[in-house]
């Protein structure tokens, strides 16, 4: 049974926030977590666990609608639900690949690149393609304006892990957009001749 | 080499784009959240969730009273915590003004010591048994009451003290000392009444048979206390007459 704590909603204003979030999201969030889990009991957990999460950045949402707060949700309860797979098949929690020399990853990008802004979509869906967890973290991070270390509570990850995560995100996204900038010099370069 | 500005720039212009990659992804997943909505319409959700959830709300509900009934309270408290504070002012100024007569006597006996350290307790007793006062200049009552007699003088200072004692034991204390004292009477469960003693005003009170008398004339303040009638009190201060030898 997931932790209960009424500490954080000494709030009405917050308490009604949940309550419009639950309304708002509660069969989302347990279709999410069955689609993990395929357990009714691990899903209810999940849920729960990530109602109690959402507490926690009840102040960060303003609009239930908006796609900000969908994203949101989605990341919190597919987080959730993937802990608790991970503990009952008794997965290690963090790759040991997201540890591996952040700091070699070259994110830096140079001055010859383009980036087309018709093309955003197809770069946040290659990234996601490429790695779900890569899209997940930069959204958290730039679109969601979280901290490292509430990205690190979202995620139940290490501050250290969110950094060398969103490090390799960069990089990923640059290696995607030099693809797509190379593709277009050579669509150029076919014109021309 | 590029600058610190151009880096920052950079920097800007990057987390634009992350932004941007970011709001696009949002997107992505907000249509497949849509897509998930019209699924879980059909599906089967638990009722304990539904439980669950009524409950913590309930819970949070009742823990938002007693967070306000707590604040509620400490206020009430706080202004307990005045009304206490201004009551026992009022009770420490009232114990003031009721002790301020054995305070101020007190007082001036202590200050009258210190100021000459000159205490004389005195017992001039003659062969007939009757104390004979030695002192100079001093008032004496003329009127003794009934089976009272002088039984020993004392001197603190300037104040000079005069103690009466009957058969039984009962003691009258006649106290006289120079200066115009603004005394005040315990009045507290007391019968404070004013009396005039040779036309200036004295406050008599009474307090569990104990008379106490003040008065004063233009050079002394005096007081009688002892157990007797109110009126053979009042009448031996009316008697009162200054001894020169």
């Amino acid at each position: 049974m997931a932790f209960i704590s009424y500490m954080d909603m000494d709030d009405l204003n917050k308490r009604s926030k949940i309550e419009e979030l639950y309304v708002r999201f509660h069969r989302e969030m347990y279709y999410i977590a069955m689609s993990i889990l395929h357990n009714t009991h691990d899903a209810q957990d999940a849920v729960q666990t990530a109602i109690l999460k959402c507490i926690n950045y009840i102040d960060k949402i303003d609009d239930f609608n908006c796609n900000r707060t969908k994203n949101l949700i989605v990341t919190i309860i597919k987080s959730v639900a993937t802990d608790i797979y991970r503990r009952k098949k008794r997965l290690q929690h963090e790759k040991i690949e997201d540890f591996m020399e952040p700091l070699m990853v070259d994110d830096q990008f140079t001055d010859d690149l383009i980036f087309k802004l018709s093309d955003g979509e197809y770069y946040a869906q290659r990234l996601a393609g490429l790695k779900p967890e890569y899209a997940e973290i930069l959204t958290l991070r730039y679109y969601n304006e979280l901290t490292n270390q509430e990205i690190a509570q979202i995620l139940n990850i290490s501050h250290e892990n969110v950094r060398a995560r969103l490090s390799r995100a960069k990089a990923a996204l640059k290696k995607i957009i030099m693809e797509k900038c190379e593709e277009w010099n050579e669509r150029q370069r076919g014109h021309e001749e | 080499m590029k600058n610190k500005i151009e880096i920052n720039e950079q920097e800007r212009i990057k987390e634009s784009l992350y932004r941007y990659v970011g709001y696009r992804h949002c997107e992505n997943v907000a249509r497949e959240f849509d897509e998930i909505s019209e699924l879980a319409k059909d599906i089967e959700y638990p009722k304990e969730l539904d439980d669950w959830f009524t409950e913590y709300i309930d819970n949070a509900k009742k823990t938002e009273k007693k967070v306000k009934r707590m604040v509620t309270a400490k206020r009430i408290a706080n202004k307990a915590a005045m009304a206490a504070v201004v009551l026992g002012i009022g009770i420490a100024l009232m114990t003031f003004s009721v002790d301020a007569l054995r305070i101020r006597v007190l007082n001036f006996l202590i200050d009258t010591t210190q100021r000459y350290t000159n205490i004389q307790v005195v017992d001039e007793t003659n062969e007939q048994g009757k104390v004979t006062i030695t002192w100079s200049n001093y008032y004496l009552p003329e009127y003794i009451i009934d089976g009272y007699s002088i039984i020993s003088f004392q001197e603190l200072g300037e104040s000079k003290i005069i103690y009466y004692r009957n058969a039984r034991g009962e003691e009258i204390q006649f106290s006289q000392s120079p200066g115009d004292n603004n005394y005040q009477i315990n009045t507290e469960d007391t019968e404070a009444t004013e009396v005039k003693i040779n036309d200036t005003k004295g406050i008599l009170s009474e307090k569990n048979g104990v008379i106490t008398l003040l008065w004063h004339d233009s050079r002394y303040t005096f007081f009688i206390i002892g157990k007797a009638d109110k009126e053979e009190i009042v009448k031996m201060a009316e008697s009162t007459k200054l001894i020169k030898k």
